[in-house]
């Protein structure tokens, strides 16, 4: 990074009762001081903040309109259904521009913002959606291990699940970041489990989000062709870095 | 090079700046790129149900790296292609892949592939949108069909359904001129076969010999068909384990394997062929050979031939004896036995001593009548090309596919100065190379991994077989036209009947279905199934017409086939029948001047040169001497000592048409009368092969084979003149000797010294 250029950084906190904004104009010789609000930032993370700025997405999409409860202006779609993939790939995936089209070829179609999903459909283009969560390249994550055990495997809502690492989707527009997705933090949760049965997280009462779906365990049968017998998490080095 | 100095104090403080730097932008920063909302996260389109993110799918496909036709498995991510390995269904290659097929996968990504059509405008190439080249292409064409005897098309092995449109094309316009030109031909061998057993290309079966005996066919490295000998090679050393035998005056990859290595005089490998047969002959009265013939072989008595092979007269019999007692054998001839002026004789040689040997039909079998004769590849060859810069100068349009022939033609052909002379080259090519380069129009092509296609190898272990070819993934450059489409489109501008198929997957898939029948799963080993849904469960193939439409078993098939990568119908083989002829060869004169004879030989890697622009096999060491990134010149020890030369000198090697300087490499491996050189570097072209090396191609003499015409690449005499200049060579093996650390401890089983210090090897 240049260290002539400016730059601006917005911490956003809901911890305290009053919703603190700060830009901060951080200039050439200031290094240090970047370095003091940082790492106040990181030691002070409480689940619900924002951990950073979300980029401006192509298209404004609101994960609260769809997976919002039906009594709270949403249409409380699963989270798997869109992002199909999590159960059976280690990415999640975005959906297909044909899902998105499958309904609204026919709802919402006066909107802007279905119009311009049409276009890039209509012109055969992907949307070039901005990354909101990323793991380095020497980081191995599996989505489908986690989505097996926790969703399948242990009957919890999905929306919990995902928003272990995911924060509450439900209440945002466009995704934004809510988990440092740090080391330390992953081993918040494997660190417990060599000690203790499988079990939920530890950190689950922290990070418990009102869910609203209900438990797919009950109704969808077990995923038998990636159904792994229960097991502690694990925290060697090389389960993650290959 | 030279550096600044930094001392230690100045070191530790920088490394303390730039390690706090580091940690700052590590900490602080987060994932920058992301924040700034700088990556991308793409969604599929419309995506096959099976296609996931983050998992791979494997596509057949076919390999287009050199004519053995390999099939491929290509693994695909994200719409990405990312690795490739062999099929293991193909029958040619049974699931291996050699480094060439490997690094198909660079050639596809290379950054030196066109982005768009080039034309010459103002005496330069410079780019144009596909629509104005479309346009001058299409003006070129219909300029050429007026005047159909000015017209001519220069290709490399095509094969399949693209060889039959280009066959088209060349008939459309109406001129007689389809030239099919390949560096390292096989027409020697093919015609000289064809004239012994009636057919140009009989299995090879080396797993079921006890000894194989080669006259330079290094059938481990780029002779025919490389991983689908070197599985047979396999075969044939497990128990009980066959004996091979190679002769050749340079120890070629297969030399190197051999139990036994014969380092023959150059050009005379053709006698010791005959010499073996006089042997053979004489003492199995057996297999009677017609009068005409023993008495041909009267002269190739074992002194005489000793003498002009420079082979011991006790080898040549033990050779005898070891085929003898070691049946059923195989003989092959290829390389520098065959690339002479009488290499069809000593082609017929060979075949000579497997039908004194009884061979035929044990270990060399016919392969079966092709189903697919019309799609059947046409065997290049070298003396289309020599026909071609006859032509030239009254050729108005010529149109370049896929070949590079300014490069890997010799200079006595004088390719460039008569390219410049046609009005209009049309050249089609991936790369800018150096027969682009002379163009006046360059289409750009897809890659073989972009492109629908088919290829029925020249070397196949069945003749039923069709290999198919299919985009893998989307192509890179999504504007370029694929080749067949594009002959298509040419194609309906001269003829209106081409209007049925809209593209080339139709063409292919619509000219494959007529074999629908012939691949119903009764008739064949490897049968083709039904989707499980449209199974019925008594299932029985008699009930196919009447269970499904017609439709419906077209997709059935053409969806096996596809996911197969290939089709495999049942031939009807017949057994072999040979009639011996009279051998009529020549004894090569000597020329004092030219003490040496020239032996440009292949490498699996860069081929003929084809591979020179790919970083990998570049960087791949030859597997004989290990040098990477080079060109040299092996001789033998003696020779160096003789004249006065080492590993490293520059030489230059000159012959009458040439000279190029060269680096010496002392090599055992060598007969002293023989300089070896690897073709494949020398290019002007290519970002990883500009400047690297030199072409000894370049070099050879206008001498030709006396029945085919093809040029006799080892047949060149050349003269050796050392210049004070040195250089190194970079190899991955350190040194030829053991520098007395007994690493390796042999003892001469003769004359047994125990008390040797070093022993023998080094």
């Amino acid at each position: 990074m240049d260290a002539h250029a400016s730059v601006r950084v917005r911490i956003v906190s809901d911890s305290s009762a009053s919703r603190v904004t700060a830009y901060l104009n951080v200039g050439r010789f200031s290094t240090d001081l970047r370095l003091l609000i940082l790492v106040l930032c990181f030691t002070s993370w409480s689940p619900q903040q924002v951990l950073a700025e979300a980029p401006a997405q192509p298209i404004e999409f609101p994960h609260d309109v769809h997976t919002n409860a039906e009594d709270n202006a949403g249409n409380a779609i699963n989270c798997l259904y869109c992002h199909s993939y999590a159960r059976r790939s280690s990415v999640a995936g975005i959906p297909t521009l044909a899902k998105c089209m499958g309904c609204h070829r026919y709802v919402a179609t006066d909107k802007e913002r279905i119009q311009q999903l049409t276009r890039y459909w209509e012109q055969g283009k992907p949307i070039p959606w901005k990354k909101v969560h990323d793991l380095p390249d020497f980081v191995y994550f599996t989505h489908e291990r986690h989505v097996q055990h926790f969703v399948f495997q242990q009957g919890q809502s999905v929306q919990q699940v995902c928003g272990y690492c995911h924060g509450d989707v439900k209440t945002m527009t466009v995704a934004e970041k809510r988990r440092p997705l740090t080391m330390g933090w992953c081993l918040k949760c494997h660190q417990q489990f060599q000690d203790n049965p499988v079990d939920v997280p530890r950190p689950v009462a922290d990070w418990h989000i009102n869910a609203t779906d209900q438990s797919l365990k009950a109704v969808m049968p077990a995923d038998t062709a990636h159904a792994e017998p229960l097991r502690k998490a694990p925290s060697d080095c090389w389960e993650c870095h290959k | 090079m030279s550096f600044d100095p930094v001392n230690r104090r100045t070191f530790l403080k920088l490394m303390g700046v730039s390690g706090s730097g580091l940690f700052l932008t590590l900490q602080g920063c987060g994932n920058a790129s992301l924040e700034e909302g700088r990556e991308t996260v793409m969604s599929y389109i419309d995506p096959e149900d099976f296609v996931i993110p983050g998992e791979e799918v494997w596509y057949a496909t076919t390999c287009h790296q050199c004519p053995a036709a390999c099939g491929l498995h290509a693994r695909v991510r994200e719409g990405r292609v990312r690795k490739l390995e062999g099929n293991p269904a193909s029958p040619i290659n049974h699931g291996r892949l050699c480094a060439m097929g490997q690094a198909g996968l660079q050639l596809h990504y290379h950054p030196d592939r066109i982005p768009q059509p080039l034309a010459r405008i103002d005496n330069r190439l410079q780019p144009v949108s596909w629509d104005q080249a479309k346009t001058r292409l299409h003006k070129i064409l219909a300029k050429a069909a007026e005047n159909p005897q000015r017209f001519a098309l220069l290709s490399g092995e095509v094969g399949g359904h693209l060889e039959k449109l280009m066959d088209a094309l060349v008939q459309t316009i109406g001129g007689p001129s389809r030239y099919v030109y390949e560096p390292l031909s096989q027409k020697i061998w093919h015609s000289a076969t064809q004239s012994a057993l009636g057919i140009t290309s009989p299995r090879l079966q080396l797993a079921q010999a006890q000894m194989v005996l080669s006259f330079g066919a290094d059938f481990l490295g780029p002779w025919q068909s490389a991983v689908h000998f070197a599985a047979e090679y396999g075969r044939f050393r497990t128990e009980p384990r066959g004996s091979l035998i190679q002769v050749e005056p340079r120890m070629s990859l297969t030399g190197a394997n051999a139990d036994w290595w014969l380092p023959i005089r150059p050009q005379t490998e053709a006698w010791l062929a005959l010499g073996l047969a006089h042997l053979l002959a004489s003492e199995n009265k057996a297999i009677a050979l017609p009068d005409a013939i023993s008495q041909a072989l009267a002269q190739y008595d074992i002194d005489s031939v000793s003498k002009i092979t420079d082979l011991p007269t006790d080898s040549i019999r033990r050779l005898a004896s070891a085929l003898r007692t070691r049946t059923p054998s195989l003989i092959l001839a290829g390389g520098p036995a065959d690339g002479q002026v009488d290499g069809s004789q000593m082609v017929l040689a060979s075949w000579l001593l497997n039908y004194l040997l009884g061979n035929l039909d044990k270990t060399i079998t016919h392969a079966g009548d092709s189903p697919f004769a019309e799609l059947e590849t046409r065997i290049g060859s070298t003396a289309a090309l020599q026909k071609l810069s006859e032509h030239m100068p009254a050729l108005d349009t010529l149109f370049i596919y896929q070949s590079n022939p300014v490069y890997s033609a010799p200079d006595f052909l004088q390719l460039a100065a008569g390219l410049e002379k046609v009005r209009n080259t049309v050249v089609f090519a991936s790369t800018l190379d150096e027969t682009a380069e002379l163009a006046d129009l360059v289409i750009p092509l897809r890659s073989s991994l972009e492109e629908w296609g088919s290829r029925v190898p020249a070397y196949s272990p069945d003749q039923g077989l069709l290999q198919l070819q299919q985009p893998v993934m989307q192509a890179l450059y999504p504007q370029h036209v694929a080749s067949g489409d594009l002959l298509l489109q040419l194609l309906t501008q001269l003829d209106k009947a081409y209007q049925q198929w809209p593209d080339f997957y139709a063409y292919v898939r619509t000219d494959l279905m007529k074999y629908r029948e012939q691949a119903r799963p009764d008739k064949q080993p490897n049968p083709w199934k039904l989707p499980a849904v449209m199974t019925p469960p008594t299932y029985k193939p008699v009930m196919l017409e009447q269970a499904f439409s017609t439709d419906q078993l077209d997709e059935a098939f053409w969806e096996h086939t596809v996911a197969a990568g290939l089709l495999q119908l049942p031939t009807q083989q017949r057994s072999l029948r040979m009639q011996p002829q009279v051998p009529t060869i020549k004894p090569v004169t000597a020329d004092q001047n030219f003490p040496f004879t020239l032996i440009p030989f292949p490498q699996l890697g860069l081929y003929d040169g084809r591979h020179a622009n790919l970083s990998w096999l570049q960087e791949m060491p030859d597997q004989i001497t290990t040098i990477v990134w080079d060109s040299w010149a092996e001789i033998h020890p003696e020779t160096a000592a003789r004249l006065k030369v080492k590993t490293g000198d520059i030489v230059e090697i000159r012959s009458t048409h040439g000279s190029i300087k060269v680096k010496i490499f002392e090599f055992n491996g060598i007969h002293p009368e023989a300089v070896a050189i690897p073709m494949g570097q020398g290019h002007s072209r290519g970002r990883y092969a500009a400047g690297v090396g030199v072409n000894p191609v370049k070099i050879l003499a206008p001498v030709f084979e006396r029945d085919t015409g093809e040029l006799a690449l080892y047949a060149t005499r050349v003269q050796i003149n050392p210049t004070r200049e040195q250089d190194s060579l970079v190899k991955l093996a350190g040194s030829d000797s053991q520098h007395k650390r007994r690493l390796v401890r042999t003892i001469n089983i003769k004359a047994p010294d125990f008390s040797h210090p070093e022993g023998s090897a080094s």
